[in-house]
């Protein structure tokens, strides 16, 4: 397993937040020579992405909300970091694994988690896949993979390990004695092969001797050193293997916890530091170890000392990079943005859309829909409510922006903001394959209004002109238009219950612009999902009725009758 | 043997195993089936009055502690008039809880063993035709059985035991997430499992997870000072680990580890020098606390210090290189601590002796040795050059500089 990791590209699946462990991760990979970071996709809330320092550089990385996004971004990741919950952890390994079985590795950093949710990952998946862990800091193989805390968050000392490698597998129970030895192994001129802290907990999902057998199995490792502590039988499970011949190379060890109370057993830091019998004790298990011949240390010094003994060979990993210490002018940005280089629009629709769209080219037919959305929508009139509030404030006395602003403050649910909502029910539907029938049902159960659904003024009696031109436009150019279809297949349904509940502008235009972004820009259906998620297509309606508030304020101030009032008529006064 | 695992107490120490009383154990396995009562000093009065009138009662202390007949923590045969009677006279033994059953009638040659330990390979099962207080004497009468993991989470034993209800067992054990449980004795009245002796550890990490009453129930180990609750107070405050356990109030080294294995190998260092019994406390602080947790944490420990008889005091302040705790956080809040002890400690003249890494060590290392030197404090202050292996041996020095 562990060559299986060094020869391939790792990408890793940070489940949970913790920064430093990732940028330490990031500062692991620049050293290593990667192209691009190991950490693939973060699960967290609260945002998109993150950014990180790739070198003296910056880099974003895709944060999504579960695991399933992930997949469904097509984002394949092999190795998990885990920082989650003790309670979370066993659902979120189910759900990495459920997502991605041929995944390889996963570091669980919790403390905590309940034996019988270890025994349970132990059955479920402790043949087939790796894990550091419950708790301790994770799995580094040097130039390779660094899945977690271990080794440090350090940038010069973490660059030591993307950038050099060795033959010193270190095996070891705590998180932060695996980093310890891992220097002193590095300080007596050695280099590490791979390291792992296996975990403190009772029953570690992979066993030290899995661990062990993974560095007799590695061909680049010559010699194990092991770190035990008192509690638990494993270092007899170890003994076997040495017995039996499947523990060959030689073995380099110290098992912690010589302290003995008069009168009780002490529960030391870790799950396991507690020895129950004779047997669990330090100084018997070390006994054990020794006679099958393993080295080890009668005090820690002892221990130390071997380590003058360990193979010195390093090998620099091909394409390592220099660490060179961020400058402290080099801290990190406070936002990240594409630069704009709209430069090449020959029209102002399609500067437009390629600003909002973040693409440097956008296809002409695109550019003719919108161009025509934005007419119908630049103006409806002086008795919509942003007009009027926009016209209210000119007469007021106030200037053009405070105009503008109150009319684009009007825009939501219930006035020019459905857009992005209809886009959202379309969208919903197509992709689910859901039939209009169902999505009818669905709303009127639950008394729910369709968005892009209705009109105060039109009805099926009534047409509205805008509607029909839009259709004609698209229909003209499109060879399908899946969403239309289920809009229109909608409006059939709710114009027989109600004849004003027609598909209206928002309903049409937000239909027809993802028929059009998926056959003529190429978007998928989980890019689409994405502007949906960031209210992409009220941009659709604030740019160009932006423009209608600003004719509302030139209007008034043209006329220009003065402060406003509303007519004791125009109101009831209870 | 594990026999004896839950011999003396076993501290509370959250991620470990931990006894409950033999009154939770039983009930949780029998349920409503179960009529025995755990009586408390608070509730004595009201329980008996619940008793059966015309039985006879066993009462024993219920607060984790093995071989109970042997040591007078049992009283047999009381008649339900004077269970309170029996009770209080335990009480006055120093312990705070007991259990009162009906008395079963039975001859010791009834009495069977069993045992069941949660291992990494599955359910170890251990019985005896031969139970009862004299059942390590006859080893060869145990026997040692393994149900395989997959059997044990799915409490499906292909092993049977005569009488035993070993998948109800097993049902129970993974319900409230014991991971040891030990009837000795139970007898068969009539081919109906009868357990006459039950003592479980469940597994802590899951103790809130567990009914309300029964976490009442679990034998957490007595705090013996105000700053071990204190230290329990703040460790429930923070995401990080804090603790403290007092090992010889009247020891000379007061210890301030960071991290699980590396407090050990310390330890181990002060072990091999032979100061095993100048050891005043074991207390090890890990996951990354802030300042001011780290300032009231040393404070603490400083009082226990204080207050400790010995002479030639020391602080032995140790780790490994850590991760991600970060040297010059958690080393101001020790100077704050130390700045505000400035007085006892010069008084007492307190030697400071620190190895420690990790994230900011240089800057960390520095700020406390400067604040020692410049506060009079002897010190040795060490970064992670010297070995995490030899700190016992400048105690040891110090102390024999001391002496001679």
């Amino acid at each position: 397993m562990i060559s299986k990791i060094r020869n391939k590209e790792v990408k890793t699946l940070v489940a949970g937040n913790h920064v430093k462990i990732m940028q330490s991760i990031l500062d692991f990979d620049y050293a290593a020579g990667k192209d691009s970071p190991s950490v693939c996709a973060i699960i967290s809330g609260g945002r998109k992405s993150q950014k990180f320092f790739w070198g003296d550089g910056e880099i974003l990385v895709p944060v999504f909300t579960s695991i399933e996004a992930v997949k469904n971004a097509s984002i394949e990741p092999d190795f998990m970091l885990c920082i989650t919950s003790p309670s979370s952890t066993p659902r979120m390994v189910d759900a990495f694994f459920t997502a991605f079985p041929e995944a390889m590795c996963a570091h669980l950093f919790a403390e905590g988690i309940s034996e019988r949710d270890s025994l349970a990952m132990i059955e479920k998946y402790g043949k087939d896949k790796i894990f550091a862990g419950p708790s301790g800091v994770g799995l580094c193989v040097p130039g390779s993979l660094k899945l977690g805390a271990i080794g440090g968050i350090m940038g010069e000392r973490v660059a030591e390990l993307g950038s050099e490698a060795g033959s010193t597998a270190v095996i070891c129970s705590s998180g932060g004695m695996v980093n310890e030895l891992m220097y002193q192994v590095v300080a007596s001129g050695s280099a590490i092969s791979f390291a792992v802290s296996f975990g403190g907990d009772r029953f570690p999902i992979t066993s030290p001797l899995q661990w062990a057998l993974e560095a007799e199995n590695d061909p680049q490792t010559k010699e194990i050193v092991f770190f035990g502590e008192l509690g638990g039988r494993d270092e007899y499970v170890l003994c076997e293997a040495v017995t039996d011949g499947r523990l060959t190379k030689p073995i380099f060890a110290y098992i912690a916890g010589r302290y003995e109370a008069k009168n009780e057993k002490i529960q030391f830091g870790h799950a396991k530091a507690l020895a129950k019998s004779e047997d669990e004790t330090s100084l018997a298990k070390m006994e054990a170890l020794r006679k099958v011949g393993v080295r080890v240390g009668e005090t820690f010094e002892d221990f130390m000392s071997f380590f003058t003994e360990l193979t010195k060979e390093t090998l620099r990993i091909k394409g390592s990079r220099e660490w060179k210490v961020r400058s402290a002018v080099a801290r990190g940005t406070h936002f990240s943005a594409p630069a704009y280089t709209g430069q090449h629009a020959t029209s102002f629709t399609e500067g437009i859309l390629q600003r909002i769209l973040d693409r440097e080219t956008v296809s002409s037919e695109l550019v003719s829909f919108v161009d025509s959305v934005f007419a119908q929508l630049i103006d409806h009139g002086p008795h919509v409510s942003g007009a009027v509030n926009a016209m209210v404030t000119t007469r007021a006395g106030r200037d053009m922006s405070s105009a503008l602003a109150t009319g684009v403050l009007t825009v939501g649910d219930r006035f020019g903001g459905a857009i992005n909502g209809a886009a959202g029910v379309w969208h919903g539907a197509v992709s689910c394959g859901t039939t209009p029938e169902d999505l009818v049902n669905d709303y009127s159960a639950r008394r729910a209004y369709i968005l892009g659904i209705g009109h105060r003024k039109y009805s099926v009696y009534k047409p509205d002109p805008r509607v029909a031109l839009l259709i004609k436009q698209g229909r003209d150019v499109l060879r399908e238009t899946p969403h239309l279809d289920i809009a229109l297949g909608v409006a059939t349904l709710t114009t027989n219950k109600r004849a004003n509940l027609i598909l209206n502008v928002d309903g049409v235009v937000s239909a027809l612009f993802m028929d059009y972004l998926i056959e003529k820009e190429g978007f998928t259906s989980s890019e689409i999902a994405q502007l949906i998620d960031i209210e992409f297509f009220n941009s659709l309606f604030l740019i160009p009725r932006s423009v209608g508030f600003v004719g509302n304020y030139l209007d008034q101030k043209r006329i220009d009758e003065g402060l406003f009032r509303l007519g004791e008529s125009d109101s009831y006064n209870y | 043997m594990s026999g004896d695992s839950i011999n003396g107490v076993i501290l509370g120490f959250n991620m470990a195993r931990v006894a409950i009383t033999e009154y939770a154990a039983k009930k949780l396995f029998l349920g409503d089936l179960y009529s025995g009562v755990s009586i408390t000093p608070e509730n004595v009065e009201e329980v008996v009055k619940t008793l059966d009138m015309p039985a006879h009662f066993i009462v024993k202390i219920d607060v984790g502690i093995k071989k109970r007949g042997k040591q007078g923590l049992i009283r047999l045969n009381v008649p339900a008039k004077d269970v309170a009677k029996a009770a209080q006279e335990l009480f006055a033994l120093g312990h705070d809880r007991c259990i009162a059953e009906v008395m079963v009638p039975h001859e010791g040659s009834q009495e069977k063993y069993i045992s069941i330990d949660v291992l990494r390979e599955g359910a170890q099962v251990l019985y005896s035709e031969k139970g009862g207080i004299s059942v390590e004497d006859d080893p060869d009468s145990v026997k040692n059985t393994l149900i395989s993991r997959a059997e044990m989470l799915s409490f499906t034993p292909s092993e049977k035991i005569i009488g035993v209800p070993l998948s109800s067992l097993l049902e129970t054990m993974h319900q409230y997430h014991f991971s040891f449980c030990e009837i000795n004795p139970y007898i068969l009245d009539g081919g109906t499992f009868l357990p006459l002796d039950m003592a479980v550890e469940i597994d802590s990490s899951m103790e809130e997870k567990l009914p309300k009453w029964v976490q009442s129930h679990v034998l957490h180990k007595k705090v013996t000072s105000a700053q071990e609750a204190e230290v329990l107070r703040q460790d429930a405050r923070t995401q990080s680990a804090l603790n403290l356990h007092t090992l010889n109030a009247d020891g000379s080294i007061l210890t301030l580890f960071s991290g699980g294995g590396a407090s050990l190998v310390a330890m181990d260092s002060l072990v091999t020098q032979g100061l095993q019994d100048d050891i005043i406390n074991y207390s090890e602080y890990s996951g990354a606390p802030t300042r001011d947790e780290t300032h009231a944490y040393v404070s603490t420990l400083l009082e226990v210090l204080f207050a400790s008889k010995a002479k030639n005091k020391v602080i032995l302040i140790a780790g490994g290189v850590a991760n991600f705790t970060d040297v010059m956080t958690t080393f101001q809040g020790l100077v704050d601590a130390f700045s505000e002890n400035l007085e006892e400690l010069k008084k007492q003249k307190v030697y400071v002796c620190v190895r420690r890494g990790g994230p900011n060590q240089d800057k960390g290392l520095a700020h406390l040795r400067d604040f020692l030197n410049e506060a009079g404090i002897p010190n040795d202050v060490h970064d992670p050059s010297f070995s995490l292996g030899a700190v016992g041996s400048l105690v040891k020095q110090y102390h024999e500089l001391k002496h001679s």
